[in-house]
């Protein structure tokens, strides 16, 4: 569908952006006296990403009747891993604060080992669980105690 | 002047920072030489290392990871037939067909000599290059900025992959990102929907690791899982696999490589994988046995080796004297300067002189301790090859959690990270390429500033700017890169099959 549709669902997708940050230069303050305001640019980026985006679509829809693709093979892409690895992602970084770093990365690395491994036998489980220690503990060691990088360290100061 | 040099040699040889170089190589030729991470994405992850150390320390760690990154790809061009960087496809035509001869410790060993002898020729080329290019770009007035900066963003786009409105709608998506936050020169805010955490707009790390390192791996969590590579070791490295007779025999394709290499690195959006293809075509042109190409000859592999890794150095060229970066990973070589409170560009050579030579200094040691690194090393990088995907990106994406937090301490740039990295995977699924929207972010701000600064010198007539003859002149090429862009596309829609 990408490679049929692409240009054209993306070109709709950035004019609907382009054009909501049309709509919003008007909030820009603008000092009375200035040759060139702070909304100067931001005009000039909305006229031109409309035009562009326009001619995105417009571009897709004449491919599309000239019976062309996007270009490119239709890689296949497994979509479970994709959503686990975006749903865990979201997670780790909503809980880094309150759990901290400690906490939160041990257990995101264990369940994203865990969804992108092609095995997970009861070996295999518990061999992630000590990696995802390890891993943590030397990532934790190197910034914190290396780098002088601040972590977070969560209510449990972890 | 020697002054300066003797004082930056000093820093640069302190144990602390030959040991941060020797770091940098290895971690950089590790994610050059892994299929799936890149030089780019190493250079990306790198720079949260860089936040507690002086300028000089994080910019010569992350010099190193350059040029242990664009050189890494060789080792698994060679021995796996799979190019670990975009920048070693050419490597493998040569390197390949010889490890299948049995000749793995050959094709290494050319490789590595010819990694080492493009990247010095660059960085001879960027030391007598660059400081008189700064003394001129020092002429340069506001409208002349916005003028080259304007005809670099014009190129990139030009030379991109694919469409051409994409690739321009790309940049100009890059510039409009800029402007959430305070606008320049006033410092009213602008797009921040009333988000305090908008203020100060996105940060340059946030954006750069998310498009290269966050959409990676969340490109690569959709691709069948694999455990890692079986690597052969059972090859012999003596000396460097060539003799002085060959040597000499293929001085003539290392320097027009080099050449080619170093031109290549210095035009915006191009880099080493253009050069390593351009160069290995110019060697097989060349060449009174061409059909021999392919089929593991050692002129082969010097030319693309030679031709991408002295991308190096010329693209080193137009971010120092400038402030422009060619590609992604001199964007994120800017983001390092940036991150220690410098700005890249002609006042460089004169303000921070010591800086200066203290990064020329250090890509040369770089350069040597890659040489060591690939040469005594190379069985330690063969056997990481061996370290399966699922375990390594799950690390990538916890070091992207640390990079883009441990700057500023604030959970909203790990937000911003993860938005970054869904756009990112996001332009990659509908091919839109992603080094104009990250020049785009990188010179909107100078684009910007200088613009105002201009139009406010000239009482708002733009047309002032044909007075300047350096601005006219950039102005002139951006709209033959414009003229190029549209004959580009019309040539692609014409040529495409139905």
């Amino acid at each position: 569908m990408i490679n049929k549709y692409g240009d054209i669902i993306s070109g709709i997708f950035f004019f609907l952006l382009a054009v909501v940050y049309t709509c919003d230069i008007s909030s820009i303050q603008i000092k009375a006296a200035a040759t060139v305001d702070a909304a100067f640019i931001p005009r000039l980026l909305a006229v031109s990403m409309l035009v562009l985006s326009a001619l995105i679509v417009v571009n897709g829809v004449t491919r599309l009747r000239r019976g062309l693709t996007n270009g490119g093979e239709a890689a296949s892409v497994l979509l479970k891993p994709v959503l686990f690895t975006l749903l865990l992602l979201f997670l780790y970084v909503s809980l880094l604060e309150t759990a901290g770093f400690s906490i939160s990365t041990v257990s995101y690395l264990f369940l994203q080992v865990l969804v992108l491994s092609p095995r997970r036998t009861g070996r295999d489980i518990l061999w992630f669980a000590v990696l995802a220690v390890g891993l943590t503990l030397l990532l934790r060691w190197l910034f914190v105690n290396l780098l002088m990088v601040m972590l977070p360290e969560g209510i449990l100061f972890l | 002047m020697f002054d300066v040099f003797l004082s930056a040699l000093v820093l640069v040889c302190a144990p602390k920072v030959i040991a941060l170089m020797v770091g940098g190589v290895i971690f950089g030729i590790v994610f050059g030489a892994i299929p799936g991470l890149t030089a780019t994405m190493g250079v990306a992850l790198g720079l949260p290392l860089t936040f507690g150390m002086s300028p000089l320390e994080g910019l010569s760690l992350m010099c190193s990871i350059f040029v242990g990154g664009v050189s890494g790809g060789l080792i698994s061009a060679i021995l796996l037939r799979i190019p670990g960087t975009p920048s070693s496809i050419a490597t493998m035509f040569d390197g390949a067909p010889m490890t299948e001869r049995g000749e793995a410790g050959r094709a290494l060993g050319i490789g590595i000599a010819y990694s080492f002898f493009g990247t010095i020729l660059s960085l001879l080329a960027l030391v007598f290059i660059a400081p008189p290019l700064a003394e001129f770009a020092l002429k340069f007035g506001p409208f002349d900025y916005f003028a080259v900066t304007l005809l670099a963003l014009t190129i990139i786009a030009s030379l991109s992959e694919g469409s051409m409105l994409k690739a321009l709608f790309s940049g100009m998506f890059g510039i409009a990102l800029t402007t959430i936050g305070a606008a320049p020169i006033d410092g009213y805010p602008r797009f921040t929907f009333g988000l305090d955490s908008l203020d100060a707009g996105f940060d340059i790390l946030s954006v750069l690791i998310g498009l290269y390192a966050v959409a990676e791996v969340i490109e690569m969590a959709g691709q069948p899982a694999g455990s890692g590579m079986k690597v052969s070791t059972k090859f012999k490295l003596r000396g460097l696999g060539f003799s002085l007779k060959e040597f000499v025999d293929q001085s003539w394709n290392l320097i027009r490589s080099s050449v080619i290499g170093i031109a290549i690195g210095i035009l915006p959006g191009l880099g080493g994988a253009t050069s390593n293809m351009l160069a290995y075509a110019a060697a097989k042109n060349a060449s009174k046995t061409p059909e021999k190409f392919g089929t593991g000859i050692m002129d082969g592999i010097v030319a693309a080796e030679a031709g991408s890794t002295a991308s190096v150095g010329g693209a080193l060229i137009p971010l120092l004297t400038l402030g422009i970066p060619g590609e992604a990973a001199t964007a994120l070589m800017l983001g390092a300067f940036m991150i220690h409170g410098i700005t890249p560009g002609p006042l460089l050579f004169t303000n921070h002189a010591e800086l200066v030579y203290g990064i020329f200094i250090a890509l040369f040691i770089a350069s040597f301790i890659m040489l060591a690194a690939e040469y005594w090393g190379i069985r330690l990088f063969v056997y990481l090859l061996g370290i399966p995907k699922h375990v390594l990106y799950p690390v990538v994406m916890v070091l992207s959690v640390i990079g883009s937090f441990g700057l500023n301490n604030r959970i909203s740039d790990v937000y911003a990270l993860l938005i970054f990295g869904l756009l990112g995977y996001g332009l990659n699924k509908f091919k839109y390429p992603l080094a104009p929207l990250v020049l785009g972010f990188i010179l909107g701000p100078i684009m910007e500033t200088n613009l105002r600064r201009g139009l406010s010198f000239a009482r708002g007539d733009f047309m002032q700017i044909f007075n300047r003859p350096i601005a006219t002149t950039f102005l002139v090429l951006t709209v033959l890169a414009v003229i190029l862009c549209i004959y580009k596309e019309f040539k692609r829609n014409m040529k495409e099959p139905v």
